[in-house]
């Protein structure tokens, strides 16, 4: 039957059905031309016979409806005459009974009762309960849905509302509330009726079917909430306590969807919030396929927006305790005896959270109900699975970060047990996405209880979660956040900024040391920079020191852990940073004195290659030669270590380059003039050991020496690198020349130049462009400087070049 | 006409969050034609960002970086000049002029540009330009505690270098313009 048609034959049915009306209708048009009202009458009942069609799918059935309608407006117009004509409105009532078939003898009454109420001839309340009491008649859904349809929309405009021109004699809005109400009932019934029509195959077409139906039924409620009288009283006792009704009897899931949705959407926001008791309390009872977190999501929508429209009725919603009702309804949909499916009430309170939002903006501890209320729904269901549900979830978790600043967030003390509810993954990464939030906005979290509160939020990140494997690609970048977070815990207080990082590596240390490898170094550095704030920012000198040694300590701790790790280059760079702090900053020569003795001992047994030790070295030495806290004795210890390291490394240029280095360690800058005589307790004078520099000059040389005889040997005798060492050394001689090192005088430098030009003299060398290059600028640098005019000038003219 | 910047010292995660937004503004991908950074860029993160912003890098290990592919020193050529990138930690003292332009002596460069202070720096010694970028993150460091974030940017025609200072100065970005000429090679 119907179910086995196609397209095709629909369409040609329809054709069929169309022609049908078409010549029907001119026939009755005839008639009416014609004045003859009985013939008019009878084409026109079997014109509207056409819709007695049980083969149209409701889609062709609404296209030969419109075509029927358009029709009977001519036989409207023709009613009319006749009634000029002197027959009375009653008489046609009962003539058109006469037709055989109920359903073309309900449209005419139909369309005669309209003209009927219209005149005024009888009341309009009569003529609308007979009307919609007679279409009782027609029980066939599809074609009981179009006719009531019909009777809607023609007695549109004629219901006795408070203001129409019907009221009074015709009746009062409460009989075109009942009017309408029947009809909405009746429609409904017909409506539910259709579904049970289909068989199981071909339930999900039949579905489908109705829903393009839907639109007919709520209609109905549309016109009532069009009723200029409707005031809230009317509605709360007259229409929603029927509709309700009406809803829950039904027992049917979709019609309970779409118009829950239809109530929601029709009536005003301040109605629903006087029956928020009624709309709510009937989702329980709704039936198991109707998706109840869509009808509360929209209700709270609308609830927002109204809010949102008008801030004087959040008064309003506090007195009908809205928040309360709300909350409750969604945990009682919950519970409900059928599983709600986890991305439903995730969905649910997504939309409970952004009316919150709306409504409450300032009130968190109301956030923090509704995730309360999402955890307690859900707990049994975690980890949630449901990619859907999943989703959302970490939608509702980032509407906060969204709606606040993080440190705000940080005060939702359930925020974690709903993050609990993911999946560990899913978990990790709404923690990143936690960290980043906090980066992009640059947010500071100075207190102990927030940076308590957001290594919680960010677990994940800081230790190992069970069932989570570390992502190789993604570890050290998420590392990195945590890492970068460390900047953000920043307290204007020193010492509470100080407790916050002990607090932050206590935190750390339960990562294991793939973790602390990246997060303990910003760690320290957040320190060192605290040890000069501190010395800055304290008056009493005593009391500084002993902060910044407490301070200095704990970095010394942080070190060691790291090279524990391990992460020895790293963990010395620390030491060498840390004892720049405590030379240069505090002032504390012990302390320094022992990190670098930490940096050694480092070097000595940590360091991985030969290459890593160069660098080493090469920041050794760069450090020490700023430090100027320490006494004579302590630092010749150091300095000799240092020197005596260069003469170890493996490569002879190598060696060479870092005695080169050491030398200035023998040769330490003079105070800028600036700083004149205001220099700080502790701080010794600049070591200028012209002696020991040359000393180092001199062991360079001898093993740039040696290199070209080792070079020699193994008859790689046409290598340069031994020269380009010279010219380099005397390089270094030309420095100390210039800052007037007195070993450094101009015969010295005269044979080492004479020397080096032996040795330039070299064919090989002569072939080598670097090292050409290398030594024409340094000829290069001495013509410029005789060329000064200066004092320095006077000592380079007896120079020879 | 050659756009390059110099850019280093960022030292993300251990002493910055990241790099300034107003910088980040400024450095839109494909207007730039080399990167030279002296290093200590400390994360995989800052180089990518790099590599979005301009695929030509030359960048050189500085003393916190664990990147091995970085060298010790680069040479370039661009326009007339010769450039050379190095971090610095190398030379002592550390940030002298007169020591870096032993070292710019060594590579044979026109320009220099190195890091390690954290002190913006563009200047003309003897025949030949130091240039250091500074930190871009403004990083703390106790060579110089009160670092604001900056970089270079140089515009490189023939034998002419313009070099823009950027430096971020309470969250107000202010440029200077220099102007340098390759000085023809003296011959002795």
């Amino acid at each position: 039957m119907v179910e086995a048609m196609g397209l095709e034959e629909q369409a040609r049915l329809l054709q069929e059905a169309g022609n049908a009306v078409k010549r029907n209708a001119f026939f009755m048009k005839k008639a009416m031309d014609e004045d003859n009202l009985r013939e008019a009458l009878r084409y026109s009942a079997t014109l509207l016979g056409e819709l007695r069609t049980p083969t149209l799918t409701p889609q062709r059935y609404y296209e030969l409806y419109m075509q029927a309608f358009n029709e009977l407006t001519h036989l409207q117009a023709f009613f009319r005459e006749e009634r000029r004509k002197g027959r009375s409105y009653a008489d046609l009532y009962e003539l058109v009974q006469h037709a055989g078939n109920v359903l073309p003898r309900l449209y005419l009454l139909c369309t005669v009762g309209s003209c009927y109420i219209r005149s005024k001839e009888a009341p309009a309340k009569s003529v609308l309960k007979d009307l919609v009491e007679m279409c009782k008649g027609v029980q066939h859904p599809i074609r009981g849905l179009f006719l009531r349809s019909y009777l809607c929309q023609v007695s549109r405009g004629l219901l006795p509302d408070v203001g129409s021109e019907f009221e009074g004699d015709g009746g009062s809005i409460s009989d075109a509330i009942e009017f309408l109400l029947i009809n909405f009932a009746e429609m409904n019934k017909l409506w539910c009726r259709m579904q049970h029509h289909a068989s199981g195959r071909d339930r999900d077409r039949r579905e489908q079917e109705r829903q393009q139906l839907a639109d007919l039924v709520g209609r109905n409620l549309t016109y009532v909430s069009q009723l200029d009288g409707l005031d809230f009283a009317l509605y709360q006792e007259g229409v929603l306590a029927r509709v309700m009704d009406q809803i829950v009897s039904c027992k049917d899931a979709i019609a309970q969807q779409y118009l829950m949705q239809c109530v929601i959407q029709g009536f005003p926001d301040d109605f629903h919030l006087g029956t928020l008791d009624s709309l709510l309390g009937i989702l329980p009872d709704l039936q198991s396929g109707v998706q109840v977190h869509v009808v509360v999501s929209s209700l709270l929508d609308r609830l927002a927006r109204f809010a949102a429209s008008d801030k004087a009725v959040v008064d309003t919603f506090n007195q009908v305790d809205a928040f309360g009702k709300l909350t409750r309804a969604a945990a009682k949909v919950t519970e409900s005896e059928n599983e709600v499916p986890s991305g439903d009430v995730v969905a649910m309170h997504a939309a409970l959270l952004s009316f919150t939002g709306a409504v409450y903006p300032d009130r968190l501890d109301l956030v923090n109900k509704v995730l309360t209320s999402a955890y307690q729904a859900l707990e049994k269901q975690a980890p949630i699975k449901d990619a859907k549900a999943e989703k959302l979830l970490v939608q509702l978790l980032s509407t906060p970060l969204d709606n606040y600043d993080v440190v705000t967030v940080l005060e939702l003390a359930n925020y974690p047990s709903v993050m609990s509810l993911l999946r560990p993954a899913k978990r990790k990464e709404m923690a990143v996405k936690i960290c980043q939030t906090i980066l992009r906005q640059r947010t500071l979290v100075s207190s102990m209880e927030k940076v308590e509160m957001l290594l919680d939020f960010i677990s994940p990140l800081v230790r190992d979660t069970e069932g989570l494997e570390d992502d190789d690609e993604f570890f050290e970048e998420e590392q990195n956040l945590l890492a970068r977070l460390v900047h953000q815990l920043v307290s204007q207080d020193t010492d509470e900024h100080f407790e916050l990082l002990r607090a932050a590596r206590d935190r750390f240390n339960a990562g294991g040391p793939k973790r602390l490898r990246h997060t303990l170094a910003p760690l320290a550095f957040a320190a060192l920079r605290l040890v000069r704030t501190i010395k800055e920012g304290t008056a009493d000198s005593k009391k500084a020191d002993g902060a910044c040694k407490t301070v200095l300590q704990w970095i010394h701790g942080v070190a060691a852990q790291l090279a524990e790790v391990p992460a020895a280059e790293i963990a010395l760079q620390l030491y060498l940073q840390a004892a720049h702090a405590a030379s240069e900053v505090a002032c504390l020569e012990l302390i320094a004195y022992e990190f670098f003795e930490q940096a050694f001992i480092l070097y000595e047994e940590a360091i991985p290659d030969s290459k890593a030790e160069v660098t080493a070295l090469q920041s050794i030495v760069g450090v020490l030669h700023r430090c100027r806290v320490f006494t004579a004795e302590s630092r010749d210890t150091l300095v000799h270590k240092a020197t005596g390291y260069s003469a170890k490394l493996l490569k002879k240029p190598d060696q060479c380059r870092a005695v080169c280095a050491c030398s200035h360690l023998f040769w330490q800058e003079l105070p800028a003039e600036e700083e004149g005589d205001d220099v700080a307790e502790g701080v010794q004078p600049p070591v200028r050991d012209a002696d020991n520099v040359m000393v180092c000059l001199k062991r360079a040389l001898k093993i740039a020496n040696s290199a070209q005889q080792q070079l020699a040997v193994v008859l790689k005798g046409d290598h340069t690198t031994p020269v380009m060492l010279f010219v380099e050394i005397l390089n270094h001689y030309l420095f100390y020349f210039e800052q007037g090192n007195p070993s450094i005088t101009t015969s010295v430098l005269q044979s080492l130049l004479e020397l080096v030009a032996n040795e330039m003299a070299n064919e090989n060398c002569q072939k080598d462009e670097a090292l050409l290059a290398f030594y024409n600028s340094t000829r290069n640098h001495i013509a410029i400087q005789k060329d000064k005019g200066d004092e320095l000038a006077q000592k380079f003219s007896s120079l020879q070049l | 006409m050659v756009l390059v910047l110099c850019i280093g010292d960022l030292h993300i995660p251990h002493r910055a969050v990241d790099l300034p937004q107003k910088f980040k503004q400024l450095l839109v991908p494909g207007k730039i034609h080399y990167i030279l950074s002296p290093g200590n860029l400390c994360s995989q993160e800052v180089l990518e960002y790099f590599k979005s912003v301009c695929s030509n890098t030359h960048i050189t290990k500085g003393d916190f970086d664990d990147d091995s592919s970085f060298a010790d020193n680069e040479v370039l050529e661009l326009g007339d000049f010769r450039i050379g990138v190095c971090h610095g930690h190398q030379v002592v003292p550390c940030g002298d002029t007169d020591a870096l332009a032993l070292l710019q002596r060594r590579l044979n460069v026109d320009i220099l540009v190195s890091g390690h202070t954290h002190e913006f720096m563009a200047m003309q010694h003897e025949d030949r330009i130091l240039i250091n970028p500074g930190s871009a993150t403004g990083a703390f460091s106790s060579l110089n505690p009160s670092a604001h974030p900056s970089f270079v940017l140089m515009d490189i025609n023939g034998s002419k270098a313009s070099v823009y200072l950027y430096n971020l100065i309470e969250e107000e970005v202010r440029v200077e313009k220099m102007e340098f000429t390759k000085a023809a090679s003296k011959l002795i």
